[in-house]
């Protein structure tokens, strides 16, 4: 596992090194000056109105939420789709082909519900 | 040691090459803007401008820090490497030429070779959404605020047709490492997945706009209505990160898409090339995806949030998923069974 | 090598859960929480689960994690101040003590048991290959499992159904819109999308 990984390993140190070096080289050889209103947060030239932290729509939930359930869908998919080759060789690839079928048909008929609820419109 | 040596190359050599090929598609980008509106283009510093991106790389060093008031200091400064870390690790497991032999070492044209690479590069590439939401939230800026969350909607949607663009090719493949997967597209050219799978590579190639928030879906930083969306508020290093990390993102996909749909290295009809000529065909194969990248940014006009959001939901998750069913069907029932 | 990379890792899990019960702005630890993913799913691998590190990283780290993130914007947690004010859980001597205690107990626990349950784990460390244990796992999942694997499905579905009775909830005088958003329902003119 580790022959199979080890490269990776130096990468990512690599790669955190290149980031990290990077954003250190240039906090210390930027210039640095100060001026009233000039660490404000960009708006168009005006003075900030309120504060950023906004509350954000209930949609992102919703969106994150069905990611999560399509997401562990595929996860589940996963397994079958390495070993479908497999088990058509054994002779057994349409039993699990319905079995798949039907794990995915429930999730439709989820995905027609939310769909029919209006769940997937960004607008409303 | 001599394994260990010629390792430490290859990771050096791909990292090196990504980074440079990165450096010089913002050129490219450029470039190719100039071209389509009948521009020249940066040509001052050296030769057709070529040096231009190490210009801008030594000017970005120079260039000064901000930290916007209110903004949360450390977020303020990890969000950048959390988006930049994530698309450069997802080129270990690109397979960029087939088995070679350095200075005597049987190897093969990858940093690393893992049974579930093809899953590897969806579950790692998909952790660059933190940075973008992290760099949009701690800048205490609204247009962040909002280009962040927008970036991070639209990057979970569009993962879902790109995880089951994968699943359908492993399905057909029947193995999740990438060079089985290139393996099985040898030999003539309408064996690519692109001829076999056509409406996957369609769905894979928008998702993968979407994914690197590009033209015509980059609502990350929708000019005309958040100024420069998630990095309105960077500058220096820290803004050219976020760049690097999209470029090095885009660079991924074109590869990515190139493996899994066009043969990856393989050269079509010449089973077992050299692994320099296979280099080279991954190149242009790559190339072309890297062009279609600015060719359609510079080309088409930008979606609107809620139509990004419709297309990905109502239109590419149900097609995705048809596309899942209808070849694993096929495979289930022997028509790929060879 | 890879003892040593265990105990980084394990030192960097229990470093990171600690963080995420100290840290005094939710968005840390939720940050906290992703790093000790991610020090687990490289444990997974050191034991050789490909599948099971995969999952970790596809679905706790990519989308539980941004569930979250986004719940603590919903409910605006984000301001630094505000939460300093109002919680930041200041662990007490006493608790300390307790969860110390309970800490070296199950370790004892461990350690006492570590002969005799858990000889898989020793043997999923020669496992030739993570296809091998995909089809394995594949096998066993459209067989012996095969009803379970349907019930995730309803599971699945009852989430669905959750999320929107919790999104969509309907205020008195609104309308409904069952059926909007299918092609064939006459959709009502785009408003303005906030976001």
């Amino acid at each position: 596992m580790l022959s199979q990984y080890g490269p990776i390993l130096i990468l990512i140190a690599l790669v955190l090194g290149f980031a990290a070096g990077n954003l250190v080289i240039s906090e210390l050889l930027g210039k640095k000056t100060s001026a009233i209103g000039k660490a404000d947060a960009y708006e168009c030239g005006m003075g900030s109105i309120g504060n950023a932290r906004l509350r954000l729509s209930i949609h992102f939930y919703l969106v994150a939420v069905l990611f999560i359930l399509f997401d562990v869908e595929s996860l589940l998919l996963i397994p079958w789709a390495v070993s479908a080759k497999f088990f058509e060789a054994q002779g057994v690839g349409g039993i699990v082909f319905t079995e798949i079928v039907g794990f995915v048909a429930v999730l439709g008929i989820g995905l027609a519900y939310v769909w029919n609820k209006g769940g997937l419109s960004w607008d409303r | 040691m001599e394994d260990f040596l010629v390792i430490l190359l290859k990771v050096a050599a791909i990292y090196g090459g990504v980074i440079g090929t990165a450096a010089l598609y913002t050129l490219a980008e450029r470039k190719v803007a100039a071209w389509i509106q009948y521009r020249i283009g940066p040509n001052r510093v050296g030769p057709w401008g070529l040096l231009q991106p190490l210009a801008d790389g030594v000017k970005f060093i120079f260039k000064e820090e901000l930290v916007p008031a209110g903004a949360n200091k450390l977020l303020f400064r990890l969000a950048p490497m959390m988006s930049a870390v994530p698309a450069m690790l997802t080129i270990a497991v690109v397979p960029f030429a087939g088995d070679m032999t350095l200075f005597g070492v049987d190897t093969f044209g990858a940093i690393a070779k893992i049974d579930m690479s093809a899953f590897y590069v969806v579950a790692i590439g998909g952790l660059g959404v933190y940075g973008i939401i992290l760099g949009g939230w701690s800048s205490n800026s609204k247009y962040s605020l909002m280009g962040g969350l927008r970036a991070s909607a639209q990057m979970v949607s569009y993962e879902l047709s790109l995880l089951l663009g994968i699943l359908s090719i492993v399905v057909v493949s029947g193995s999740a490492d990438l060079y089985d997967i290139v393996d099985a597209q040898s030999g003539a050219i309408w064996r690519w997945n692109a001829f076999q799978q056509p409406l996957a590579f369609g769905l894979f190639v928008i998702a993968t706009f979407a994914e690197t928030n590009r033209h015509p879906f980059d609502f990350a930083e929708c000019e005309p209505e958040l100024v420069a969306g998630f990095h309105t508020e960077y500058s220096s290093m820290k803004f050219a990160l976020f760049f690097l990390g999209e470029y090095c993102a885009m660079i991924v996909m074109a590869s990515l898409t190139t493996t899994f749909f066009l043969g990856g290295f393989e050269v079509p009809f010449w089973a077992d090339a050299p692994w320099v000529i296979q280099l080279a065909a991954f190149g242009a194969k790559t190339a072309f995806f890297l062009f279609l990248f600015l060719w359609v940014r510079w080309t088409l006009p930008r979606f609107r949030f809620d139509q990004l959001m419709s297309l990905g939901w109502k239109v590419m998750l149900p097609l995705s998923l048809l596309n899942v069913f209808l070849y694993g069907a096929l495979t289930s029932f022997g028509a790929f069974g060879d | 090598m890879a003892e040593t990379l265990f105990y980084l890792l394990s030192i960097g899990a229990i470093a990171c859960g600690a963080g995420v019960i100290r840290a005094r702005m939710p968005l840390f630890s939720v940050l906290c929480l992703l790093g000790a993913f991610f020090c687990l799913s490289g444990i997974y691998l050191l034991a050789g689960f490909q599948f099971l590190a995969v999952t970790q990283l596809l679905v706790y780290a990519g989308a539980i994690m941004v569930l979250f993130l986004f719940v603590i914007m919903l409910l605006n947690l984000g301001d630094e101040n505000e939460i300093a004010r109002q919680s930041g859980i200041a662990l007490s001597g006493k608790q300390l003590a307790v969860a110390g205690t309970s800490a070296g107990v199950f370790a004892l626990i461990g350690v006492l048991t570590a002969g005799y349950g858990i000889a898989p784990v020793e043997t999923a460390s020669t496992r030739a290959s993570g296809i091998d244990e995909l089809q394995t796992l594949a096998v066993e999942l459209f067989s012996r499992y095969m009803l379970p694997f349907e019930a995730a499905s309803l599971l699945l579905l009852l989430t669905m159904i959750g999320v929107i009775a919790i999104a969509k909830r309907q205020r008195a005088g609104e309308p409904t819109h069952t059926g909007a958003g299918f092609p064939w329902t006459k959709e009502p003119l785009d408003e303005e999308s906030t976001l």
